[in-house]
């Protein structure tokens, strides 16, 4: 991730500095930098949470004539650590991916790049997810759908939930699945959301920097300088 | 650059050219795309939808803000028709009858459903039609341009005016209830505004300048007077307002 990046830039200067003053410090700043970095990989990586539902209309040519109008199972990826591109104290926007529309477990839609909303608003609390992408049909279209808690007692804030039971109360939501030609709207609810446990793995570049630092570093003290 | 990055560059990218069209040219809104901002150009996540291009757009689901302050649609172009297709535009303001008197709301607000004022002269020729506006921090609808076209709203329980327009505009079928200022004011003469039911507001029903046509309304119990038309050359005729 980008600040990661930063942050070693920043260690890797100040490092650079201790090396020509007092060279018996210069393990702390990298040593220090190799527990941050770890730490923080170990916490990023990608989640993936799966849903069921139901088509219960297509607005456009009822039902049975371009889909059935039954079973849905999707999918969508998320970065743990997803950064929250909504300035707004109480509405988050996060980056999705891999988002997976199935009726009766027949592919239907998929979408590359999508976003996931979080709202935490004062008289109601939402979670969304939004991708444009191509149907079976070859239609672009939008693939919504919208949770609630008129409570508001789902989110105590605008980050991202990890795990999906926190939107357990949120069910049953709405989506809609509309194609640019009109050739299909499709509406339904999600009856049910859950995570799919993956193992947390450090990002291959956030690793290869890393050797590169520490190879770095190592180069430093065991080459010596040309005279 | 992680796997993320390069999706999220790519969301980034495909935000700013994956406003859906129809193949009507009709964009839709729901409240995932309200809140993920790109609706058209300038517009940010979160509220308040920006339309800032002149075109037609449709609700595909309910927008609510987050509180009274919070405009929900804020349109800064000319020929703009929104269609609320049935759903409503929500805020957190609940008007409660108060005895005789008209509304008694809490909270209050600048927020505004449809907000065309633009800064100034206001947006011409915009077009709302069909759905529901409550719980605005002040208007449901404040359109200070000329031609706009109200028709089909029920603008019920604001923390301001029901519906706000500018001149030579058509007002017509609206309900206009509960709303702590006016029920429908026109600020400038030459509307038509027929056929409304504006009951218990707390300012007046209908307030026009003239010259205007004010016929075939349901107008009664709003707190400063049912109609007030101000000038010459006003018709006002065939409402029910005592």
């Amino acid at each position: 991730m980008p600040h990661h990046s930063l942050h070693m830039c920043a260690l890797d200067r100040e490092s650079t500095k201790k090396t020509k003053m007092t060279p018996p410090k210069l393990w702390v700043s990298p040593l220090a930098g190799l527990l941050l970095l770890s730490a923080i990989t170990a916490h990023a990586g990608p989640i993936t949470f799966t849903f069921t539902g139901s088509v219960t209309a297509d607005a456009i040519n009822g039902c049975g004539v371009v889909v059935n109008c039954g079973a849905v199972t999707g999918s969508y990826t998320f970065d743990s650590a997803a950064a929250d591109l909504n300035p707004s104290l109480n509405a988050g926007l996060y980056a999705a991916a891999g988002i997976t529309f199935s009726i009766d477990a027949t592919p239907f839609f998929s979408s590359p790049d999508g976003s996931i909303n979080v709202a935490n608003f004062a008289a109601v609390d939402q979670y969304g997810v939004l991708a444009t992408g191509t149907a079976s049909n070859l239609s672009i279209a939008v693939f919504s759908f919208l949770l609630t808690d008129p409570t508001a007692a789902a989110f105590n804030s605008d980050a991202l939930p990890l795990n999906a039971s926190a939107l357990t109360p949120m069910l049953p939501g709405a989506f809609q699945l509309n194609a640019a030609d009109d050739t299909f709207q499709l509406l339904g609810t999600i009856d049910n959301i859950s995570s799919v446990s993956t193992s947390p793995v450090p990002e291959p570049g956030t690793f290869w920097l890393t050797v590169a630092f520490v190879a770095a570093i190592l180069l430093r003290i065991y080459v010596p300088a040309p005279r | 650059m992680s796997w993320f990055q390069s999706r999220w560059l790519a969301l980034v990218w495909a935000g700013f050219s994956c406003t859906l069209y129809a193949v009507d040219g009709v964009v839709l809104i729901d409240q995932n795309r309200a809140l993920a901002g790109n609706v058209t150009p300038g517009d940010t996540a979160g509220f308040p939808v920006t339309i800032s291009v002149s075109g037609s757009y449709r609700l595909s689901g309910n927008l609510t803000v987050p509180d009274a302050e919070t405009t929900a649609i804020l349109v800064t172009a000319d020929n703009v028709t929104i269609d609320l297709n049935g759903f409503s535009i929500i805020g957190p303001v609940v008007c409660a009858p108060l005895g005789p008197d008209p509304a008694s709301c809490t909270p209050f607000g600048q927020g505004v459903g449809v907000d065309a004022r633009g800064g100034g002269s206001g947006k011409n020729n915009l077009t709302v039609v069909n759905g529901t506006i409550r719980g605005m921090g002040a208007n449901a609808v404040f359109a200070t341009g000329k031609h706009a076209y109200i028709e089909k709203v029920r603008a019920v329980s604001n923390g301001f005016t029901g519906l706000g327009i500018g001149g030579d505009a058509i007002v017509t079928g609206n309900i206009v209830i509960l709303n702590s200022g006016a029920g429908i004011d026109v600020f400038a003469g030459r509307a038509t505004i027929t056929g409304n039911t504006v009951l218990s507001n707390d300012g007046f029903g209908i307030r026009t300048s003239c010259p205007s046509v004010v016929t075939g309304n349901v107008v009664a119990n709003n707190f400063s007077g049912n109609i007030s038309t101000t000038g010459i050359g006003c018709v006002s005729v065939n409402n029910a307002a005592p």
